[in-house]
């Protein structure tokens, strides 16, 4: 399934400054296995050391947080737009 | 630590004062908002942004995912770049707080504004050079010169 990433800005210098990529996957997951095979850093941005989606990171599949649906296991559709949200905060 | 090679800031005058305000505004919150620039270490003007902490605002701020992507898409949108944000310490140093570094992301600044019973105070700001890094201090300079 082809989908377009949205990239936020602190990650783009790591995709050649692109703000959106094309790439493939069935699944959230496979999808952010292919970005990090195309830019490595990015999966120790996105990814926990076991895999899962660390908690400054939101991804929103098509507008809705992939959190309410099945998180890394959320399939993707031919065309989807997946985005990446850093998350803002502090203290 | 190399604070040889740490960057600085340049704050634009505009910019600066909107953060002093926001910050006055939002107290005894904290207040928070986006930095833009058409240049990395260069802020031409700043977007006040709610903060959506609902626990403890005093001591906390959050930026809601919408506000976000609507700040990023405003700056791409104009040709410019969201550089980072600031938020104010409340009646607290100007320094970042554990929680602060935990949210940090590499590429993005960190400005932080004290607020001393209600009036703004020492602006500081920060950057995180690595993904594992503590925070670094950057120089900061108001105006043109």
């Amino acid at each position: 399934m082809s989908v377009q990433v949205r990239i936020p800005t602190p990650l783009r210098p790591l995709v050649g400054g692109r703000a959106q990529v094309t790439t493939n996957g069935s699944t959230v997951a496979e999808v952010i296995g292919a970005l990090a095979s195309e830019a490595p850093q990015l999966r120790a941005q996105l990814l926990s050391a076991d895999g899962t989606l660390r908690s400054f990171v939101n991804l929103y599949l098509n507008g809705e947080d992939v959190r309410s649906r099945s998180g890394l296991d959320t399939t993707i559709a031919d065309g989807d737009e997946l985005t990446i949200v850093p998350a803002i905060a502090g203290g | 630590m190399n604070d040889i090679a740490a960057p600085s800031v340049r704050l634009a005058a505009e910019a600066f004062e909107a953060i002093r305000q926001e910050a006055k505004r939002a107290y005894p919150h904290e207040g928070c908002g986006a930095l833009l620039g058409p240049a990395p270490g260069e802020v031409s003007e700043t977007l006040a942004l709610p903060n959506q902490e609902q626990d403890k605002p005093r001591v906390r701020f959050t930026v809601s995912p919408q506000d976000y992507l609507a700040t990023e898409a405003s700056a791409d949108a104009r040709g410019l770049t969201l550089l980072g944000f600031w938020h104010s310490h409340p009646d607290h140093p100007a320094r970042p707080s554990p929680t602060d570094r935990a949210y940090a992301w590499p590429g993005l600044l960190t400005l932080v504004i004290a607020v001393e019973h209600g009036e703004p105070q020492e602006l500081t700001a920060w950057d995180v050079p690595g993904p594992e890094a503590p925070f670094r201090q950057l120089g900061l300079r108001v105006g043109r010169d």
